[in-house]
């Protein structure tokens, strides 16, 4: 690897155990020399102890654990999310959003960036893999 | 894009995984998947089977794994997270179900 990766975790989640799971992956993209942040959206669970020293240890070397959920930029972006509202802003146009069924928000429909995704068996791959190659990929 | 990585920790995403790795597969686009959390129990044997005939790497959390007491088919790889941060330097775009 000759460039430094920029990976990002979201963390918009209501079940603690969840919550945990993301700071432990967090820590763990760091493994591979990646520049790691993580942006956890006010209301979300607390993920225990676990996930309190994995955000010390992310900070202690220098990763950023305090970012803006609505403007996570990277080469990747992990999303973990349990789809429930609370209060995301507008997406932000330089990422391709896959939005799920029953997620996402109903002013997003149609926004810049926006793929509203039917039920697996209705999917079009060929058209989403057009928009996946496009820009990074963030899924609600 | 030559190089597809996904990532499975939700329970009820394993039908956009393989649709992406199908047509991933159809257009020569290399593919790998690393699975945690309730991804990994997700993981059906027909899947792996599936993902594994079209070339796919499967890799599994065996921190998850254990944990949960899972059995998942030998063709699915015990990994760590170390997998997770190789997957995402490897790939050109990663899918992240979680």
């Amino acid at each position: 690897m000759t460039d430094r990766r920029a990976l990002a975790i979201a963390i918009d989640h209501g079940d603690p155990a969840a919550v945990a799971e993301a700071w432990r992956a967090a820590v763990g993209l760091t493994l591979r020399g990646a520049a790691v942040t993580v942006a956890v959206r006010p209301g979300s669970a607390d993920g225990g102890a676990a996930a309190a020293r994995a955000k010390a240890t992310l900070a202690l070397f220098g990763h950023v654990v305090d970012a803006d959920p609505d403007r996570l930029v990277g080469d990747v972006i992990e999303a973990w999310t349990d789809g429930v509202d609370r209060g995301a802003g507008p997406p932000d146009p330089a990422v391709l959003h896959l939005v799920r069924p029953g997620r996402g928000r109903p002013a997003w429909v149609g926004a810049p960036g926006v793929l509203q995704l039917p039920a697996p068996a209705d999917v079009d791959y060929d058209a989403l893999l057009d928009a996946v190659a496009a820009a990074p990929v963030r899924v609600w | 894009m030559t190089r597809l990585g996904l990532v499975l920790a939700t329970a009820d995403d394993l039908g956009y995984v393989l649709g992406l790795a199908r047509a991933a597969a159809d257009r020569g686009i290399e593919v790998r998947l690393f699975a945690m959390h309730d991804g990994a129990a997700a993981l059906t044997a027909p899947a792996v089977a599936t993902l594994v005939d079209l070339g796919c790497e499967v890799v599994a959390c065996a921190t998850t794994l254990l944990r949960r007491g899972l059995q998942v088919p030998a063709a699915v790889v015990r990994g760590s997270q170390d997998d997770h941060a190789a997957l995402c330097a490897w790939a050109d775009r990663v899918v992240a179900f979680a």
